[in-house]
């Protein structure tokens, strides 16, 4: 044991798996990584798990009281169970023009496919219901959240067909996804939230209101981070095709600035909302974004306010 | 003033001032947008920072321009020139015409074809020009003087005429330094002006043997134009004789070796070598040499009946007929009568005299006869018909005033004295009796007891004394290793007569006692060692050391070293020392007859004997310097690399053929500022380093 946890763990590289073409492949690929290690329970058909005990009060159902507890005891105690519900996880992945934004091989876009492709595989493997929805200023796909093989396949054909293009449109994505979303469920924004900070923010509370369980991940490019850029530009915005003149020099400092003011105000309110918040970039393993939510999904069980949604307890 | 270069070729890197223009309107920011994902975090850029950095480009560019600009000037190498000073040459030119007469030069019709080449140069430098004519081998020879500008007149060039046609070749070797020097000197010496052209032209095989060992960086003038004419084809075939050698042998036969050389022959070359003596063929034998090769010849002769034998090595003809021929001359060496004036020490196993006698070969090549007698027989040996010329004094205890006085007498007399002081002769008595009148004295003994764990050493020898010049390899230069357990400790008394040889201690310690000093007294030398050579007093005589520095010593002292048995065409007799202190020698001519100028010098190879009255006629060997036979050439253009300046310089200094280059070329006094444009380069590579940096920021 000592020895696997002093060798650093080998991830694949981003570019690495942009070469694969079978998107079922390349999600395959990534979450067999992560899953490593991790065994399954050798029990099955066992939904139902003993979680504690609990001093029986008037009015409760006598079928769960521990009769063999009260004849060592001589008091009495209602067993509590636990039982896992399956999972309602919708991902939301932003397809608008500036994530087809790429310094290098991969793009933030080819990413954010390649991470909702993975989060597909890994949540199907959990025996979890998940949808997937598409957007730019428009809807551009729906897959409804259900589990089994299916629908996995729904979701991975989806994702290979999406091409980046277009303005985003926050509050019809907004509108939209209040209505078709079910209550109490898992949302995975997949997005580079480059839109102003109010309305992102709008976004992501209206989703907490509804009881979601948000997680967002934020795709960067390096270069969006650092600004490398020596050779005075004129730059064209992806989106609306806005040009720029501008002197790398003597804007990076300001540039950096402000891309630090923004998402410090996201990751701030986030935090207020109780939504998980993850910046990744282009250059980074999937398996970081995939451990992050396991992560994420523990978190959640073992919290009363972030799972109480998900459980209830046998009285 | 006025500009030019040197290399105006490079000035076509003009050209590449286009690059910088090119590479920053290509690379406009303007004509190269970039898409990035989104702009809400790009601060706006005021107009006047955009125009300001444009500016700054802008600027950046012509920086990198003038940067290729100063690099194109630089290796275009701009001088500048004085306009004031540009005046045409003077119409009479001056020329020095040096032809070749070496040995080498006899090949075929050579020397002939280098006369029609220097008359043809006559005919080309114009009616009012002034010619000198120089022959050289050896040492150069003017024939004819260059006149000055005022005394100029038609008949230089009548006087050059003759003076070529007279010409003969010699059998002297090549050298070219010293013919290149005498015509600058000859050029330099008329023409002080410096519109005037002047010219060397040299008519020669040009043998690489010629060309100097080391030219000490000298160079013919920039001003001076050089014009090499090559005579002869390829290096003719030639053989020759090389290396001949005379030793005998411990049967008392003479061995006489040589090589025989196959200089450029493609094929091998059988050769029938024949050695002659007296004028008859004594033995011939045959022998074949590769191409480029040579091959050893040995011949034995019987020598107990004479006392000195002479002849030569004939080889077969070919186009150099003298090297084929290579005299020798044997004498028996000099029989030095020498004497070991020793008691005998019957306490002592090894006493040192014996040692020094066993030390000395007596076989028929050795060069002493040696006796060895006591002090009371010392009168009788010195008044001996063949009386001794060395006398070696090692073991003298009991010395009395007689024999010390007798020992004074002989040396004043021009005898030679190798005196060890050892054991057996007290410090006072050899002051009083010897040492104060050879100009050193003895302050004692260095220890009162002999212990095998104290002892000295030589830590300073004179390396450039005769007797020590053999010893100045790496592997025989170290004399610390010879113990002395005991010494007298010298002191020398008369400098103006002592000199030390070695010391004990080392040589800036002027206190430390000297073990070997060498001094005159009347008309005789002495050398003192203040050791004995007793295996008690020090294991010197169990070094290797031992007997060739007791060889060189007693050579030293009869002037052994100094006979000179080797000549060569071309050597002077006069300005040899070896000749001149055997006397008034009269060279006389035998059979094979060299021959001298009346300057002294060899003038043809053979045989020579010295007559005096002093000593018995003595037969010496005279032959051409063996690299003559290297037919082995340089070409013109190493040859002008090497011994001339740079054509550049000569193009600064104003040197040219025609007028009209003349003109252009002839008042550079322009000195070249390319360096000040590389200097001036890598500050603006500096400045465009740290630009570029600051623009990046």
């Amino acid at each position: 044991m000592a020895s696997t946890q002093s060798q650093p763990l080998q991830f694949i590289d981003p570019e690495q798996l942009a070469s694969i073409g079978d998107l079922q492949l390349l999600a395959r690929t990534v979450v067999n990584g992560i899953m490593t290690g991790m065994h399954k329970s050798p029990r099955s058909g066992a939904a139902i798990e003993f979680a504690q005990y609990r001093p029986y009060t008037q009015g409760e159902d006598p079928r769960f009281v521990d009769w063999k507890l009260y004849g060592r005891t001589d008091r009495l105690h209602v067993k509590q169970f636990q039982e896992e519900t399956n999972l309602l996880c919708t991902m939301v992945l932003d397809c608008s023009a500036s994530m087809d934004y790429a310094s290098g091989a991969v793009s933030k876009f080819q990413y954010a496919v390649m991470l909702t492709a993975a989060l597909s595989v890994l949540l199907h493997d959990q025996r979890d219901a998940f949808g997937f929805i598409g957007y730019h200023h428009e809807l551009i796909t729906h897959v409804p959240p259900k589990g089994g093989k299916p629908n996995l396949q729904r979701v991975l054909v989806s994702l290979d067909n999406l091409k980046p293009a277009g303005k985003t449109d926050v509050a019809s994505t907004l509108k939209y996804l209040g209505d078709v979303l079910r209550p109490r469920g898992m949302v995975i924004l997949v997005s580079d939230l480059l839109h102003p900070v109010d309305e992102v923010i709008d976004h992501l509370k209206s989703l907490r209101a509804r009881r979601h369980d948000v997680m967002v991940f934020q795709i960067s490019d390096p270069a969006e981070q650092t600004f490398p850029f020596d050779q005075t530009t004129t730059f064209v915005d992806a989106e609306d095709q806005a040009e720029r003149y501008a002197v790398p020099s003597a804007v990076r400092e300001g540039y950096l600035e402000n891309r630090r003011l923004h998402f410090d105000a996201v990751r701030k309110e986030c935090l207020a909302s109780e939504i998980d918040f993850e910046e990744l970039t282009t250059s980074e393993p999937l398996d970081r974004a995939l451990q992050r939510y396991l992560h994420h999904r523990n978190h959640a069980l073992l919290t009363k306010s972030g799972a109480a949604s998900r459980h209830r307890f046998n009285a | 003033m006025s500009l030019a270069f040197l290399t105006p070729l490079f000035l076509a890197g003009v050209g590449l001032l286009v690059a910088p223009w090119i590479i920053h309107h290509i690379r406009r920011p303007e004509r190269e947008p970039m898409r990035f994902s989104s702009l809400m975090f790009i601060p706006d850029v005021q107009k006047e920072v955009i125009e300001r950095r444009r500016l700054q480009h802008i600027l950046l560019m012509l920086l990198r321009m003038l940067m290729l600009a100063l690099l194109a000037f630089a290796f275009a190498r701009p001088i500048l020139k004085s306009a004031a000073a540009i005046v045409p040459f003077e119409d009479r030119a001056r020329h020095v015409i040096l032809i070749d007469n070496s040995y080498s030069m006899g090949t075929l019709d050579w020397l002939d074809r280098a006369k029609v080449e220097a008359l043809d140069i006559l005919a080309t430098v114009g009616t009012d020009a002034a010619v000198g004519v120089v022959a050289f081998a050896e040492r150069p020879v003017v024939l004819s003087a260059v006149d000055s500008a005022a005394d100029a007149t038609t008949t230089s060039l009548e006087r050059a005429r003759t003076a070529i046609n007279g010409i003969e070749s010699t059998q002297e070797t090549t050298e070219f330094l010293p013919a290149m020097q005498r015509a600058q000197e000859m050029l330099l010496q008329t023409a002080e002006e410096e519109n005037v052209s002047l010219t060397v032209h040299i008519i020669s095989d040009f043998q690489k043997a010629g060309m100097p060992r080391r030219a000490d960086g000298w160079k013919l003038s920039p001003r001076v134009q050089f014009n090499p004419v090559e005579i002869g084809e390829s290096a003719a075939p030639n053989v020759s004789i090389q290396d001949l050698g005379i030793t005998v042998d411990s049967q008392g036969r003479l061995r006489l070796r040589a090589k025989i050389k196959n200089w450029v022959d493609a094929t091998t070359r059988a050769c029938a070598v024949a050695l002659i003596t007296g004028d008859e063929t004594a033995e011939s034998k045959s022998v074949d040499v590769p191409p480029g090769n040579a091959a050893r010849v040995m011949f034995e002769l019987p020598v107990e009946d004479t006392r000195q034998l002479f002849g030569w090595l004939q080889l077969d003809d070919d186009a150099l007929n003298v090297d084929n021929r290579r005299y020798f001359a044997w004498s028996a060496p000099p029989k030095v009568p020498t004497l070991i004036l020793s008691e005998l020490q019957q306490e002592t196993r090894w006493p040192g005299a014996w040692l020094i006698q066993k030390a000395l070969p007596t076989g028929a090549d050795a060069s002493w006869t040696v006796e060895r007698c006591g002090q009371s027989d010392l009168p009788a040996k010195l008044s001996a018909p063949n009386p001794p010329r060395l006398i070696i004094a090692a073991g003298l205890n009991g010395l009395t005033n007689d024999t010390a006085q007798q020992l004074l007498d002989f040396v004043e007399s021009g005898g030679k004295l190798l005196l060890a002081l050892g054991a057996d002769l007290e410090p006072d008595a050899a002051n009083r009796l010897l040492l104060n009148a050879l100009g050193v004295t003895s302050d004692g003994l260095m220890y009162e007891d002999i212990s095998a764990y104290r002892y000295s050493v030589l830590e300073w020898v004179d390396l450039d004394h005769p007797i020590f010049i053999p010893f100045r390899g790496a592997q025989f230069n170290n004399f610390t290793q010879i113990k002395f357990f005991n010494h007298h400790t010298l002191r020398i008394t008369d400098d103006t007569r002592a000199t030390p040889l070695s010391r004990f201690g080392s040589e800036r310690a002027i206190e430390s006692p000297p073990a070997m000093t060498e001094t005159t007294f009347g008309e005789g030398r002495a050398i003192v060692w203040s050791f004995g050579t007793d295996l008690i007093w020090t294991d010197l005589p169990k070094s290797p050391r031992f007997v060739p520095l007791l060889h060189e010593t007693l050579a030293h002292l009869a002037d052994l070293n100094d006979v000179r048995t080797v000549w060569t065409v071309g050597n002077n007799v006069n300005n040899d020392t070896s000749v001149a202190v055997s006397g008034e020698l009269q060279p006389d001519a035998t059979n094979a007859p060299a021959k001298w100028s009346d300057d002294g010098r060899f003038t043809q190879a053979g045989l020579v004997t010295w007559t005096n009255d002093a000593t018995p006629d003595r037969v010496e060997a005279v032959n051409v310097d063996s690299h003559e036979s290297d037919g082995t050439r340089i070409s013109t253009g190493e040859f002008e690399l090497r011994m001339c300046a740079a054509p550049d310089l000569r193009r600064v200094a104003g040197v040219a053929r025609t007028s009209e280059e003349a003109e252009l070329l002839q008042t550079d006094e322009g000195k070249e500022f390319g360096h000040f444009l590389i200097v001036a380069l890598l500050l603006s590579l500096l400045l465009e380093t740290a630009y570029t940096r600051y623009l990046s920021q």
